[in-house]
């Protein structure tokens, strides 16, 4: 992970938040490498800001975009074509980002309706990326 | 609240004109201070950042005027506040019958004796300027960790002073050698060797005689409660590796040289028990610079300049119990040596240095190392950021106390009044390679927002509390008289003879008590 300076313009919101996490991953060799084969698109919606992220996963490259997250048709799966979906706050997102959250932590929260989503099978690739961020043989 | 026009005259005379004003807006200037809301909150005030708004500031050149400040101030019952280089609610008045005495006109290195290793400095050197002159002569001062902006004349007399370098250069009160001192009813004091009848210089701190050292500062410094200081010896070391610095670019992406034997270690211990092992191990070896354990986010915190570069480190944030280390060295030899035992202890400890793996930072963050300018990157997340704790004790005490923080902080995280860094936010360092170790909570919040401000006030007392309740050691925030009532029962009653030190020294109560005793 090298320090970058640039900002992404097009991006608002939590989108520049998840961007910022997610883009030492185009550095990452060995992420390239296992990513190359998987296109995917995951929507991330922080329920207390105004934006959702779209991340897209473009065979070992990650791209995050922004999306205004009112009036909700915005975030419809027809409209964005996503292949699963995530909701929560960000407080939340940055608890499973930084690994204080456990997954039975997140089913708690799930069945609390803290957090939603859908195609989970999906949301498994999101989690392993987060596990690339730590990586040691990159 | 204005001075008389024949008092305001006899002061002017003093330090000459332009050097004294008492209009409205200087006065209401003076007034602010960063985290004054949190103080007036727990003092049962509005929770605003402005002190009691100042009668007049005067600026003092000389010691022959402060002593004469001082004599008028006892002559017509004011009282004064002292600010250095001014950074804080320590430096404001607590009340509006008080004059500030800024001393930004005592600017003055007045001598660098390399052979003997310290610097007689005024109070507003700052530790940069200091810095810069003594790396001249290879060596470096202590700058605490309040970063090297600030006034190490006010450290050494006045504050606590642990800094980054704390393995390396201990913190203020053991850094603090000869003193000039004005005493309250204005006699001029020479504390150490400074005080010396035959040859008097500033080599020593103590004696001849009993020392004084515990009645000008003590633990925590009177922060101007008991006169004013206005020259100091501090102790110099050798610069721990070379002075060729090689800096370009703008702020704050400054691009610099890192010299060539210095290295960065960050590493996750798992827990806090190996953390404890490590940091032992670690300074047992009396091989660092720097030693500290800070949490997942404040680790995140001091390589970033802003919220999106924070944002980028959340792989660093994954660490549980986070140790820094930097070993520096003036030789090749050196430098093997003292990564040989880090390699050895990593091996032992099986953990990971991710430095160059999976994290490469930029280089000025070795300058702001070198120069204690850590500490500034906690202000990034919400422009608020304010300690609680304080704790100078074994590193046992430290980590106890920094567990038993988390569900306390957790608490008002929930609550939104402060930031969620997990409850883990602390920074703990080893003072002179690990002989005893220190220990805060810096904990970030919003000054813009009233029930952010109140929340962290709150937390700060219950923080306090927590700490009488489990003997967890004196916060480095006991101040004033209400503090002192509530520590000193529970500590060998030492309020009553810091008010005995207070009305002896100070009959008139002339220097503003507001951060130490009343009488």
């Amino acid at each position: 992970m090298a320090e970058s300076n640039q900002e992404n313009k097009k991006i608002r919101g939590f989108a520049v938040l998840i961007n910022s996490i997610l883009t030492p991953l185009n550095e990452n060799k060995r992420f390239k490498e296992k990513f190359r084969n998987i296109n995917t698109k995951i929507l991330l919606n922080a329920s207390n800001l105004n934006h959702a992220a779209i991340i897209v996963v473009d065979n070992g490259l990650v791209r995050v975009e922004s999306i205004p997250n009112k009036p909700k048709e915005n975030l419809k799966k027809q409209k964005i074509g996503w292949d699963a979906f995530l909701e929560m706050d960000t407080q939340t997102f940055l608890a499973i980002a930084m690994n204080r959250l456990s997954l039975l932590g997140v089913a708690k929260m799930w069945l609390t309706r803290r957090v939603k989503m859908c195609g989970i099978r999906k949301l498994l690739i999101l989690l392993k990326m987060f596990k690339f961020l730590t990586s040691y043989n990159s | 609240m204005v001075l008389e026009k024949d008092i305001f005259k006899e002061f002017e005379d003093i330090v000459g004109k332009g050097n004294i004003d008492d209009s409205e807006v200087i006065t209401n200037v003076y007034a602010y201070n960063w985290c004054m809301e949190i103080f007036n909150y727990m003092e049962g005030k509005e929770p605003i950042p402005f002190s009691p708004i100042p009668k007049a500031v005067v600026l003092p050149s000389t010691t022959e005027e402060v002593q004469k400040l001082v004599m008028l101030c006892n002559k017509y019952g004011i009282s004064c506040k002292i600010q250095s280089t001014g950074l804080g609610p320590w430096n404001q008045p607590s009340n509006e019958n008080c004059i500030i005495f800024d001393m930004r006109r005592m600017n003055k290195i007045i001598k660098i004796d390399e052979k003997n290793f310290f610097a007689v400095i005024e109070p507003y050197v700052s530790g940069a300027q200091l810095e810069v002159e003594v790396m001249k002569y290879g060596l470096l001062p202590h700058n605490p960790g309040a970063g090297p902006q600030v006034s190490p004349l006010a450290s050494a007399t006045s504050m606590n002073g642990p800094g980054f370098t704390s393995p390396y250069t201990g913190h203020s009160a053991r850094n603090v050698l000869g003193v000039e001192w004005v005493l309250p009813d204005g006699e001029i004091m020479k504390l150490g060797s400074y005080g010396l009848k035959n040859n008097p210089d500033w080599f020593h701190g103590d004696g001849p005689g009993p020392s004084l050292r515990g009645i000008m500062r003590g633990w925590a410094g009177t922060k101007s409660g008991l006169g004013v200081f206005t020259k100091v010896a501090v102790k110099l070391f050798p610069y721990p590796c070379s002075t060729d610095f090689n800096v370009k670019g703008s702020s704050p992406n400054y691009d610099f040289d890192i010299p060539d034997f210095m290295k960065l270690y960050v590493m996750d211990c798992g827990n806090f028990k190996k953390l404890e092992n490590v940091m032992l191990g670690v300074e047992e070896e009396e091989i660092s610079f720097m030693c500290s354990y800070l949490s997942g986010f404040a680790v995140m915190a001091i390589f970033s300049n802003s919220i999106e570069s924070l944002m980028n480190k959340i792989a660093i944030g994954q660490m549980k119990a986070p140790i820094v280390i930097i070993i520096t060295a003036r030789t090749k030899r050196e430098f093997a040596y003292k990564q040989k035992v880090m390699d050895l202890i990593l091996k032992n400890f099986k953990i990971k240095n991710i430095i160059g793996k999976i994290y490469t930072p930029n280089p000025i963050f070795y300058a702001e190392a070198l120069r204690s300018n850590l500490g500034l990157h906690g202000f990034i997340a919400t422009g608020g950021f304010q300690s609680s704790k304080g704790v100078a004790d074994t590193a046992a005490v430290c980590f106890r106390s920094t567990k038993s923080n988390i569900p306390l902080k957790k608490e008002f995280i929930k609550k939104k009044a402060i930031v969620n860094d997990f409850g883990e936010g602390t920074w703990m360092t080893s003072y002179e390679s690990g002989h005893y170790f220190h220990m805060e909570s810096p904990t970030m919040f919003d000054q813009t927002e009233e029930s952010s401000v109140k929340g962290m006030a709150e937390y700060m007392e219950k923080s306090n509390q927590l700490d009488l309740l489990k003997h967890l050691g004196a916060p480095f925030f006991v101040e004033g008289t209400r503090m002192h009532e509530l520590f000193g029962p529970y500590m060998s009653n030492y309020h009553l003879w810091l008010r005995k030190i207070k009305e002896t020294f100070d009959p008139n109560n002339i220097s503003d008590s507001g951060f130490y005793i009343s009488p």
